[in-house]
């Protein structure tokens, strides 16, 4: 298992190294000059000669992904061409609010999405089972960055009921420790803010988990009703057993497999919404922060968010696997417990 | 003459087929299965063998429209009876096992579970005592280690193995009935007749009627009281077995006898010449007439209806026997 776990964790190594590759390449590579950016629009040749120097633009190409790689195995990732501070610190300040999000969002959308693919597959054929495929269909056309905006004009605009953006109201303040508002709250003893927090979340989770509910109720379904006809489910009825008994113990638990698969592959999914959906609640996290340097062409800091976020790609399919290995006994013995 | 334990009397299935047709796969079919009796149902692939045994525990696929006709058990009609009547026989009077031993048991659980769930189904015993009562199972179906293989998962143990757990598992309540449809044919050759061995001695034991299910006649040769030869849904002949296998008197339980392979000789296995034809086309008369080589003009001309001999039921017009009227 330990073993089975490191070297998942060591898988990290290679895709990093491709995807910083292609990266580097497609950055630098682009039309346009970085160091353009990084002096005033008066300046003069020497100027940016002096800069591109300063930054190491001068240098060869794989002379600069080399000592790139390097720092990389030494968690420096440089410095932000626009903050001009430490990429790593950036980053690290903006990860809990894009973890909260994103949990949050994956937990609201299971919540929502298991439940009905169940009911739709137990009543396979029924008018519940339709009403929840239409749900499903809604749920996987719907762009997410409309929906977003459009939940803005309707609860915040209109109505006034929530807010439109933002991770605390103006003024609020939170001593923060873990950097996840709802914790640190709680662990500062604040929970008269707890209420003003969720409200913030409400509406940019809910934007989130909906672009994941039609995918993962239509799987589950699938699951329960490809799980109801095995042959050990006709095993059971066999048995005597009641059908409260086959469904809590043999086909839910033998559905969780293909479900957890799914939700694995929405990590894809959750990864590219949070990003959108950060930007239009204007959400403090990785997402908007990979949206305003991108759009002003900061290298380093573009490149440190990719990395982090394949980094947390890989480590969450690490936490899948380990979730496979707790259920599937076959699993168990195929990777030597 | 003891009461028969199950009286299956005049039952048809229809089945929805695609493009909503309505197919009579099972048509009007009688047997009784007295106490104790080894009784097999023999026929080739889709004669309908399994929608049988599935009905009389009521275990049908979705696609099956209804049952006509009745099957008696205990005093109550299993085709037309409810959810509540029918959970606490299955498993505890009647109990059935399946034909493939790979796919009969849940991944996800220890033999042990699903052995002391089978019981706990129907409150017969608990904690120590169930525990024994599953070990002294599990050695009787000839585990040497039974505690080691109530630990174990389905993907540790063989195929025989496996099957052996499932035999467990259903006598493990005592039932009156097992169904075993073709509880061998997805074993190896060696391993077929230990498991065949198993059902057989333990029915002895238990003195369980058995409806033992297979397409195989040289299954039952040793261990069948009474034969029912199946063909396209309906039967063809049905009586007692040693009278069947010497001198059959329908022309295609003789060709089922003649492509039984000879295991000692090692001859070859023939099959019947021929293909079964498809469900949606039988012809009028006899649904065999077609493959049969003693076929007479008389045969497709009308509905072949049994014909009663001293030991059997025929569906022929011109059975093989000697004794019988030509
Ligand atoms: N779910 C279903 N829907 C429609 N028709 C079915 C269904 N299952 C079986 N049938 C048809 O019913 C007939 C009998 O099938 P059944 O499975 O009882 O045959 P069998 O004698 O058990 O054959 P085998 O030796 O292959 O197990 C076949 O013609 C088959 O095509
Ligand atoms: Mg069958």
């Amino acid at each position: 298992m330990v073993r089975a776990i490191a070297w998942r964790v060591a898988g990290v190594v290679p895709v990093l190294f491709l995807v910083t590759l292609v990266l580097f390449l497609l950055l630098r590579l682009a039309p346009g000059d970085a160091a353009d950016l990084l002096v005033p629009d008066d300046a003069s040749e020497a100027e940016i000669l002096r800069i591109r120097e300063r930054w190491g633009l001068d240098r060869p190409l794989l002379e600069q992904y080399f000592s790139f790689l390097l720092n990389l195995l030494k968690l420096d990732l440089g410095r932000s061409y626009r903050y001009g501070a430490d990429v790593f610190e950036l980053i690290a300040s903006r990860v809990p609010a894009t973890i909260e999000l994103a949990t949050l969002a994956l937990l609201a959308a299971s919540l929502i999405a298991i439940p009905l693919g169940i009911l739709a597959a137990l009543r396979k054929g029924t008018a519940v089972d339709g009403a929840v495929s239409v749900f499903a269909i809604a749920g996987v056309s719907t762009p997410t960055f409309w929906l977003g905006i459009l939940l803005v004009l309707l609860f915040s605009a209109e109505l006034h009921l929530l807010p439109s953006g933002g991770r605390l109201p103006y003024g609020v303040q939170l001593p923060e420790r873990t950097g996840l508002h709802l914790v640190d709250a709680m662990l500062a003893g604040r929970f008269d803010l707890l209420g003003l927090i969720a409200s913030q979340l409400i509406l940019p989770v809910m934007t989130l988990a909906f672009s994941m509910v039609g995918i993962i109720s239509r799987i589950t379904r699938g699951a329960i009703i490809d799980v109801a006809q095995e042959e050990f489910i006709t095993t059971s009825v066999a048995k005597g057993l009641t059908r409260g008994a086959i469904i809590r113990h043999h086909l839910l638990p033998n559905a969780t497999v293909p479900i957890t698969t799914i939700l694995g592959l929405e990590l894809g999914v959750l990864i590219s919404g949070s990003i959108i959906v950060e930007v239009v609640f204007s959400w403090p996290g990785l997402g908007t922060l990979l949206y305003q340097s991108i759009s002003v062409r900061d290298i380093p800091l573009v490149t440190g968010i990719v990395v982090t976020y394949t980094t947390l790609f890989i480590l969450i399919n690490v936490v899948i696997d380990v979730i496979y290995f707790i259920i599937d006994p076959r699993i168990r013995a195929s990777q030597g417990a | 003459m003891a009461e028969p334990i199950l009286s299956i009397d005049r039952l048809s299935i229809h089945v929805r087929a695609g493009g909503g047709v309505r197919l009579k796969i099972v048509d009007d079919i009688s047997f009784d299965i007295l106490p104790g009796q080894f009784f097999a149902l023999i026929g080739e692939s889709g004669s309908g063998k399994s929608m049988i045994a599935r009905a009389i525990m009521r275990l049908m696929p979705d696609e099956v429209l209804d049952l006509r006709g009745e099957i008696r058990f205990g005093g109550h009609d299993l085709a037309h009876a409810g959810e509540e009547l029918l959970r606490p026989l299955r498993g505890s009077e009647i109990s059935m096992i399946f034909q493939e031993p790979m796919s009969s048991l849940d991944p996800l659980m220890t033999i042990e579970r699903q052995l002391s769930e089978a019981v706990e189904a129907h409150g017969k015993r608990k904690g120590a005592a169930m525990r024994a009562h599953i070990i002294d199972l599990l050695t009787r179906v000839r585990f040497r280690n039974p505690e080691q293989i109530m630990r174990s998962y389905p993907h540790e143990l063989s195929g025989g193995m496996r099957q052996r757990v499932m035999i467990a598992s259903a006598l493990i309540n005592e039932p009156k009935l097992l169904i075993a449809d073709e509880p061998t044919t997805a074993l190896d050759v060696t391993i077929q007749a230990q498991v065949l061995d198993i059902i057989a001695s333990l029915a002895r034991d238990y003195g369980l009627a058995v409806l033992f299910i297979s397409h195989d006649l040289s299954l039952v040769y040793e261990n069948a009281d009474e034969i029912a030869v199946l063909y396209g849904g309906m039967l063809m002949e049905r009586g007692p077995a040693r009278a069947i296998i010497e001198a059959p008197a329908h022309p295609y339980t003789s060709a089922l006898l003649a492509c039984v392979p000879r295991r000692r000789t090692g001859a070859r296995q023939e099959g019947i010449e021929g293909a079964v034809p498809s469900v949606s086309d039988w012809p009028p008369g006899c649904r065999f007439a077609a493959r049969c080589a003693w076929r007479q003009p008389q045969c497709t001309q009308h509905e072949i209806a049994f014909l009663d001999l001293p030991d059997r039921r025929v569906r022929c017009v011109a059975p093989l026997r000697e004794s019988a009227p030509a």
